[in-house]
Order: structure tokens, then sequence, then C-alpha cells
């Protein structure tokens, strides 16, 4: 059994009060790795985050509660976008090979509890929406990104919220599955209705936005010169008031970020990797 | 028979995958650089804008027209193509109204959740003085290449980039240099870090900075629309190279620029908008408004354009049919031009258009300089100023041109060959008549026009004034002179106060030590000139860093004109000084007499000074100068006038400093090089004596030594007192205002005993002298009484008919023995000390 080596490295506790909701900050732990991670994501329950390296090149597990790392594949492209079933039981993952120039991505499932690991989709030129292949209800944008497929128990509706011609990315769906969550490259953050409707602006710049329960929103505030980030702090965002509230400072600069309802993990551009417990109180 | 079987599979599964490549099975994501009109979009202060505006040059704009192109061209080839922003109306700050523009990892992930085949980020290059493309892809680490396809699509687009004669490749040399032309790095490599919109992205990618934009030709291109769409023409001719698509462009692109022939940039603009317009081809005036046609064999005009009004004089025909065409241009201003060009596909037919200017109007002086009125004589500083009414041509105009007598001197054009000057190397000579001609063989460049170019010959005549060269009035040091070794500061005074255009820099002023090493000056405050009344000038050289005592050291001014007066006079000829470091602290001799290290000392004598302005004297204490202790005495003053000044100030130190007959003091001096006369004044009751110290002809610390020997001492003047410091003023110096200081100032009373018994004839010998317990007195005469004086003149000691007396009990300090014999009596100074 490995040894857990999780170093304290700052104990916070502030609080927000944001309309009805509350979301309280208890802790932050550097997790101490032996190598670097990076664009982590973090399973339903919270126990287990998957990362990668800054290439999203092979994809390993972390066992928050067991502090146990599993290599669960070394391709290219493995670590980008991997997505938990709803149980968390099981991983479904993109890879990537270049044939003659050209990418050809297969798609492959993990199981925790077996090990095992399938090749479900050959390699092809098809960029497959992995999210339609493991749950029924999901959002997820389309291929040319210029929709969001929203599926709820296998009905699939596809939606444009904001007008034709956008790109759509990072869409999701919250916890309760009652809310439609999308970045609209040109236009930034919204929050919607499950068919579109009542398309709410949250924020210009938020990346890699993720829930915290229902009523948060958890995402990457960055500013950049053009050329390199300059800033990038982690942000909660209330949903039902807009009220962005910054959890990190310029101290550091954020490079991925992943949350539940009572943890965000987030890593560093040199590939540390942090665990902030949070809570929230309805 | 199983491994054969696999090898036969594996080849039939590689024939599979390698059949032939479109560019419609492309995708393709685009990213303009960039975003708005803020900080950090990268805006110039562009000709004819003047300011930062919209309407100048943006990189962030010119990265969009880029990027929208290169959608254009793709889509048309079936690409699908996807760009990360598709206007520039953002903001930096999320507060605002406006849209912020996609953040770097936005633009990344884009790239990514597309499964883009390839990731380019456009944008051009802030660098200054030279041109070329700068091709980067990501470095994982500070030696290792995230992909290898990424480096090879950087090398790929650098080709083809280099194929552009656009930018020329220019050098800060000004040589068009294909050799070097492009460059392809990694990001760490170049940077030391990592590009944010390359570092999240795992697609084949890179960043590509198709030009310098500090180069301001290269920025006015930029802003031209048919120049954009040529870069995007060839990353789409890159990305078919790369992917080695069976697509290829089967029509070819005519592109060039339409200049002037002779004129060039500074003709219109000058400074900041002509940055790096020098150069090669640029160098020459664009043409704004041209229209150039594109003809074909039958005389039909198939494309047509009109150069923008941005100063950059592009033209592209687009996606012209291979064969031989006509490009033609006309102009009101210029005479109509034409061309043959060859298009071949796939393929940039360059075919730039000099065109000539009409200059129909004879050429013709309209002003000149020097214009002398009657009797009015000319520096000898001065150029020979020409303007003509169209520019010149240059080897015409300078064979024309002769002045006598013959001086040697180079030639200068500005206002693109419309003003010419005669620079002459040194200078004029004084007292001088001149001619200057200009035969009427000089002309423009214009061969089309056919009236003669100069009607008559030019003729210019004047006389020179009597001064033609820098003259050094004063120095310190003086040659063979001494510094003291603390960071000295060195004076050169002049009879004209130095040219701000030429003030010294280290490169024509130096210092050398023995080694001939060059030594650093203070850093930014190490060379100054300054102006005085008058219309003098000096140059203050203030040295780094300490010297080595004893050590030879030189400094040299050079000459041969790069160091000019107000006057545009030269230094003609190089001048050195040697002059060696001493370490005036260690000269001194004696004992303390006063410290300076209190601030109420000396007070100025209103009563007994002449000629001070309104400025009071003061005495004050200064610890930045001092030699000694905690800090030194400084003197200011002001006189009212340059000359027959007298300033004294009078000692008001609560402890008497007594001097008596034959003392030494000593002195440590730091002067300000005004050249005045020190004094010091000794008192005894209304008896008042000076003494001279020295000339304030020195900058820095310097001792000096002063014989008290004028004091007439009596039983009833036993001693004097200091009681003055008096400054003499020198009947014009350059300035009227200055300072100096004062440390430790020493009393020597060994070295009077001596003078004191060699006045007195007499055979009486005293010693030890300087004495501790005992004084013994060696008489020739029997001895009556021995009397010791202190120097206020009161007995403390007596001894009778004994050749000895005891001191032990009597305070250091300076005595006087009273020796008493039947043939008379002497009286002897001497020293006790502890």
């Amino acid at each position: 059994m490995k040894k857990k080596s999780i170093l304290m490295i700052a104990m916070m506790a502030f609080g927000m009060t944001m309309s009805a909701a509350e979301l309280t900050v208890v802790s932050t732990e550097k997790i101490g790795l032996s190598e670097e991670a990076h664009h982590p994501t973090l399973s339903p329950n919270g126990d287990v985050v998957l990362f990668t390296k800054p290439d999203y090149k092979g994809l390993k597990s972390l066992n928050l509660v067991t502090n146990e790392v599993k290599v669960i594949d070394e391709s290219v492209g493995a670590g980008f976008e991997p997505v938990f079933s709803a149980d968390g039981k099981e991983i479904t993952f993109k890879t990537e090979v270049i044939v003659d120039g050209l990418g050809q991505r297969d798609v492959k499932n993990y199981n925790f509890e077996t090990e095992n690991k399938n090749q479900i989709i050959k390699p092809s030129r098809k960029n497959f929406d992995t999210r339609a292949l493991v749950n029924k209800t999901y959002a997820s944008t389309k291929a040319d990104k210029q929709s969001i497929s929203v599926s709820i128990d296998g009905r699939v509706q596809e939606i444009n919220p904001i007008i034709d011609g956008h790109r759509y990315i990072w869409s999701s769906l919250s916890p309760s599955k009652g809310k439609l969550l999308f970045n609209e490259i040109y236009s930034g953050l919204f929050v919607s209705e499950l068919d579109g409707s009542k398309a709410q602006h949250l924020a210009m710049r938020a990346d890699f936005p993720c829930w915290a329960g229902d009523n948060f929103i958890i995402a990457l505030k960055t500013k950049d010169d053009g050329y390199v980030v300059t800033s990038a702090k982690i942000i909660a965002i209330n949903v039902a008031t807009k009220e962005v509230i910054e959890l990190t400072n310029d101290d550091i600069l954020v490079a991925g970020v992943t949350a539940t309802a009572d943890k965000i993990v987030y890593t560093t551009e040199e590939g540390e990797m942090y665990l902030m417990n949070i809570k929230i109180t309805e | 028979m199983k491994k054969i079987a696999l090898i036969i599979m594996m080849a039939f599964a590689v024939c599979l995958t390698v059949e032939a490549k479109k560019m419609s099975d492309l995708n393709i994501v685009i990213d303009p650089g960039h975003g708005g009109y803020e900080g950090d979009d990268r805006g110039m202060n562009i000709w004819p804008y003047c300011a930062v505006v919209k309407e100048s040059m943006w990189e962030s704009k010119s990265n969009l027209w880029k990027a929208l192109h290169l959608e254009s061209i793709l889509d048309s080839l079936g690409t699908k193509i996807t760009l990360t922003r598709r206007h520039n109306e953002y903001t930096d700050d999320e507060t605002d109204d406006q849209p912020t523009e996609p953040s770097l990892y936005t633009r990344a992930q884009l790239a990514n959740s597309l499964a883009a085949d390839a990731f380019i980020s456009i944008h051009s290059n802030a660098g200054e003085g030279v041109n070329y493309p700068l091709e980067i892809y990501h470095l994982e680490t500070s030696m290792v290449a995230r992909s290898e396809e990424s480096v090879r699509l950087s090398e790929v687009v650098k080709e083809v980039f280099n194929t552009s004669k656009y930018s020329n490749w220019i050098n800060s040399k000004g040589q068009v240099d294909f050799e070097n032309a492009g460059r392809v790095t990694g990001d760490r490599s170049l940077l030391g870090y990592s590009l944010g919109v390359l570092r999240n992205c795992n697609r084949t990618s890179m960043l590509s900075e198709g030009g310098m934009h500090e180069h301001r030709p290269q920025a006015h291109r930029l802003m031209n629309q048919d120049y954009c769409w040529l870069e995007a023409w060839y990353f789409a001719k890159a990305l078919m190279i790369f992917f080695d698509t069976e697509d290829r462009f089967v029509t070819g692109n005519i592109a060039g620029v339409i200049y002037d022939d002779h004129n060039i940039r500074n003709w219109e603009y000058t400074g900041e908008f002509a940055r790096h317009t020098m150069l090669g081809r640029d160098k020459f005036m664009p043409v704004n408004g041209a229209y150039v046609e594109l003809v074909d064999a039958s005389g039909n005009v198939l494309q047509t354009r009109t150069t923008d009004t941005e100063y950059n004089g592009v033209y592209v025909f687009r996606n012209v049919t291979p064969g031989t065409y006509t490009v033609r241009v006309s102009h009101n201003n210029y005479y109509t031009s034409e061309k043959q060009v060859t298009v071949i596909a796939d393929e940039v037919s360059y075919e730039d258009m000099p065109v000539v200017y009409k200059r129909e109007a004879p050429l013709a002086v309209v002003k000149y300089s020097p214009a002398p009125v009657e009797g009015e004589k000319v520096s000898c500083a001065a150029s020979i100023d020409l303007e003509f009414n169209w520019d010149v041509d240059v080897d015409a105009f300078e064979k024309a041109f002769s002045i006598e007598p013959a001086v040697d001197g180079y030639f200068t054009y500005q206002k693109s060959f419309r003003i010419v000057s005669f620079v002459p190397n040194i200078g004029l000579t004084k007292n001088t008549n001149y001619t200057v001609k200009i035969d009427k063989s000089a002309c423009t460049t214009d061969t089309i026009y056919s009236h003669p170019q100069m009607e008559e010959d030019f003729v210019l005549s004047f006389t020179t004034q009597d001064r033609e060269r820098i003259a050094i009035t004063d120095q310190y040091p003086q040659e063979g002179g001494t510094v003291h070794i603390k960071a000295p500061t060195l004076e050169f005074r002049f009879d004209r106060t130095l040219n701000g255009g030429t003030v010294p820099t280290s490169t024509t002023v130096a210092v050398y030590d023995s080694s001939n090493n060059k030594l650093s000056f203070k850093s930014r405050t190490g060379i100054k000139t300054n102006t005085f009344a008058g219309g003098f000038g000096n140059l203050v050289l203030t040295m780094a860093s300490d010297l080595n005592a004893g050590e030879e050291y030189r400094v040299v001014l050079s000459g041969g004109g790069v160091i000019r007066d107000a006057d545009g006079l030269p230094l003609v000829e190089d001048y050195e000084v040697k002059f060696t470091a001493t370490d005036e602290s260690a000269n001194a001799t004696g004992d303390l007499l006063e410290g300076f290290n209190d601030a109420s000392l000396f007070a100025y004598n209103v009563d007994e000074t002449v000629g001070s302005s309104t400025t009071t004297p003061k005495y004050i204490k200064n610890t930045t100068d001092k030699l000694f202790d905690t800090a030194c005495g400084k003197f200011t003053y002001a006189f009212a006038s340059n000359r027959d000044g007298v300033i004294v100030w009078d000692y008001v130190g609560t402890e008497e400093k007594q001097v008596v007959k034959g003392d030494k003091l000593g002195f440590y001096v730091y002067g300000d090089f005004n050249n005045h006369e020190l004094y010091v004044g000794v008192t005894s009751g209304t008896d008042l004596k000076y003494e001279k110290i020295c000339d304030l002809n020195f900058r820095g610390w310097k001792y000096f030594e002063v014989q008290m020997n004028s004091l007439e001492l009596s039983e009833t003047v036993p001693y004097y007192v200091l009681s003055k410091i008096k400054l003499v003023q020198v009947t014009s110096p350059i300035t009227q205002t200055g300072g100096f200081s004062l440390d430790n100032m020493m009393q020597d009373s060994s070295a009077g005993i001596d003078d004191v018994v060699a006045d007195v004839e007499s055979e009486i010998k005293i010693y030890p002298n300087p004495a501790s317990d005992i004084i013994n007195v060696q008489s020739p005469a029997e001895i009556n009484t021995l009397e010791i004086i202190n120097i206020r003149g009161v007995k403390v000691a007596e001894a009778n008919n004994t050749s000895s007396i005891a001191v032990d009990n009597l305070h250091q300090g300076v005595y006087f023995v009273k020796v008493k014999t039947a043939q008379g009596e002497s009286t002897h100074r001497i020293a006790i000390s502890r």
C-alpha cells in the first residue's frame, strides 16, 4: 500500500454568502504526488481524480481516500476530457494516433473494479462524443462545436442557445440534471434551461467550468497579454445571483480545475495538485 | 509463413492509410492572435495617424484579417476551418460592456475539442531593426519538443514564407538576407517560458510571427488587405504541403510594391514614423493611389487595383491563370510604367514597380545658407545648406558642387534629396573668403523631362569669423598634477559651452589607468556639462571608483570634431592630461587643532565682507564630503560680481586655538576649482594676521601647510588664536558661486622649534624636544633660572641654579623655556607630549 502523503499547506476557512446558498472553503492541501499532474477530472462522488500530462498524453487516477495511483493508459490524447459513468466505476476516453499526418481516434472504456480496459470503438477520423457513449443523461457539444446535444434519459435534443455560427465548448448538466452550463467562445459562460432557453450570461472569461452542487459554478478566470497567461484564479459563481468570488489569488497560476459539491481539485502550470475542501449550505 | 503473412497484411494496411488526401479532409483551427484595441493588442503610432488610434496599425487587426482571408481560402477548398475569434471589438476588462477576447486556454480548448488536424496562431512580431518570419512550436521542456509534427509544420510554414519577397528579410545592416531568412524555434528556448495558447493545445500546433511590425514598412503592409490575403494564401499553401494533399493551387498570384524610383520616405515623414525605413527597397516612398492594371496578351484588363493610402504601395492580383501578362501602373504625378510578368501555378510572381515622378520644371535653388547680410561674417562651424525645388540626382549634384578654398567634408541629404548640406569634417578656416558654386550640370533623376535641368550656375560667397575651434581655458588636474584618490572629479573649462548634440560620452571622453584600462564614470551623472554666464562652459567627469595612490592616469578628450561647442566649433585634436593619484589624507604632521565636526565653528562676518551677493555665505557641518571623523566644515559663498569680493568667516568655536610663531598649520581643503584665494587669520588682541592657505584651483581634497612665521610674539603677546577664514575673489572666474570645505586643521609646533632656535644667536640647547618628564638645558654660561611659561604667558614651573627642570606634571602642549644666565636670557619653545 502506497504511503499516503498529503501535505497540508494551508488551512483557509472563509465563508461566502451568496443569496440563499453559501460556499465555504474548509481547507486547502497540496497533494504530494511524485509526478506532475495536469488537467484533473473528479469522479462524481469526489473520491477519485484523473490526471494526465500537459499535452494530455496518458491517463492516471489518484484515489483521494487511499492515495493509490493507477496507470490507466499511456496513449496520446488519453487524458483529454475522460468521462466518468454516473456511478463513478467506469471511465470512457479517447486515444489518438497520427496516420499519414491526420489524427485518428479510438474510444476506450476502463473499469476501476476489474481494471479491465477495452477498445469499444476502433480508430477513425471521427471525433466521438464520449459522453454520449457513457450515460443516457448528459450534455455535450457536437463534433463541429456549433450546437449542443442535451440527452435526458436517452431523449436527445440538439440545441443552439445563442445564435448560429457560434462555437460551444465545456457544456455540462448540473448534478440534479436541471440546468445546462456551456461556454460559447465568443460570448462567454452561460447557464440555461435544458432546452437552451433563459440563457443567463455568467462571465466572459471562465475556463474549465464545472458544477459544485447545483448552485455554484467553479471555473478559472485568466488574464493574458496575448502570449502568456499572466493570472489564473479559481472563481466560484453563484448561479442564482451571478456573484463571483475568487478562491485563489495571484500567488499561484492555476492551469486546471475540477469540482464536486464538497471539493475542488486544481493543478498548477508546474504540475502541482491541490485539494480544496469546500462546504456548500443551502 | 505466419510472419510473411503478417508483413503482407501490414503493408496492405499502410497502403490503405496513405491514400491521397484532399484539403476537404482537413479540420483546421486558426487563432488570430490578441484581440481588441488595448495595450496588449500591439497598436502602433504610425504615419499619417500620428497617434495610436483604431485606424492605425494593430497587430490584433491584421491577425484577424489574415485569419478571415485564410478562412475564405480554405472554405473554398472544402476544409473545415474554425476561427477562435471573428471580430476585433474586445476589451481586456470584464467590467466593460464589450465582450472580452477569448482566453488563451479557451482558444486551445476549441482546437482540442474539435480534434483539429492543425492549430495555427497567427501573429506578427514586435521585433525591431530586422524583418523576418519566426515560426514557433511548443517545447515541453527546455529541450524537448512536444510534437515532432508541430516542429515539421513550423518548418514548412517557414519555407513557404521565405518565398515571400514583400518582407525582404532585411537585417539590421539593411542587407537583404535570404540565407538567414526565417527562423524556427521552440517557445521555451526563445522565450524561456511556454506560450499560453500552445501550452494546453494537444494538436499539431504552432504560433507564426509572419514578420516584424516594428519594421515600419512591414507595419504599413499589415494595414493592407491584399497583403494579409497573400499571407493567408501562404498559410493555405503550407497546409497543402504539410499534409501532402493532392490539392494544389492551379492559379498563381502577382504581387509587388509600387514605389517612387528615387524619392525616399523622409520626403513626407521622419523620426519615429520612419524608423527602420532606410533599408533596401523599403527606403523608397511607396505610391498611394496608384492605379494598377493586369492586362492579358489580347489587351484585356483582367483585374485592377488602386494602392491604398496607408503608405505601403502593395498590390496583389489574386488567382491568376498561368501565363504572361502586362502589369501597368498609372498615376497623375508619375509617368505610366509597364512590365511583363509570367504567372506560374501555385506560385507568387513578384514584380515591384518603381515609377518615375514627373518633375516638369527646371531644377533651382530655392533657399540657401549661409546667406550673410552685408559685412556679416559666418561661423567657422557653418555647413553649406541648399534647398532645391526638386530632389537632386546625388551623383550629378556632387560633381557639380565646388567650394574654394577647398574644404574636406561630406554631403547629407534631407527631405528626400531636396535639402543638401555640405558639412566640413572639422570646420571652416577663420577669416577666410569662400566661394561655393553649383554648376548647372546638377540635375534630377527625371530623364524623361526634356527641359534643361538648371538654367544657370548658382554661386554663393561669404567670409568666416575669427574663431574656429574650442579652446580649453582651464582644467583640473593640470598636466602632471595630483588628484586625491577618492572617486575624484575632474573638470575642463571651455571658452564656449558645449553643444547639447555633441555632449561628450564615454566613447569620446575616457580616463585610462597605467595599464591602459578604460575606467568607468559614475553612473548617469559621471559626465556632465554646464553652461555659465558669458557663454562659457565646462565638462565635469566623476569617476565611478577610487583610484590607486601613486598610480599615473590620463584623461583624454577626443578631437576630430566629435566634441563641439554651442557654435558647432570642434575640439580639433585629442587633448590628453596625465596626473597621479595621491592619498591626501596621509599627508598630515603634527597635532589636531580643529576637527571641523561641529556645526557652530564659524560665522559669517558681514562687516569685513565685501562684494557678497544677497545670498548669505554660510558655514555648515557637512557629512557627505568629509575626509576624517564624522564631518567636515563647508563654507558656501556667492559673490555679487566677478571681481574684488572678499568674504570673511569668524571662528566662534568655544575652545581657543592658540598659535605661535613658527607653528606649521596644516589644512585639508576641499576645493571648488573657482580659483579664489583662501586665507587663515589669527588674532592677538587687535593684531590680526592672515596667511594664505592656497588657491582654490582644484577639485576634491588637497593638503596644504602654512608656516606662521609672521607672528610677532612678546611677553605681552605670547600667542595668537585662530580667528578667521577669508576668501579673496580672483577676477573673472566663470562662476561667482561656490563652496569649499575644511577638515582636520593640524598644528605642528615642533616644526617651528628649529626655526626659533635658528633665529636666536645662542648656543643654548634644550633637549629632549618634545619632552615628557624632564627638560635639560645645555648652556656655555652658568644658568641662574629656568622658567616654564605656558602658551598664555603664565609661568607654570621654575628652577634655580640647575640645568634641568621637571615637566612631568604639565599638560601636553606647547610651552616656552626662559633661560636666564649671567650673560642674559633667551626664550625657547618646546613641546611636551604624553
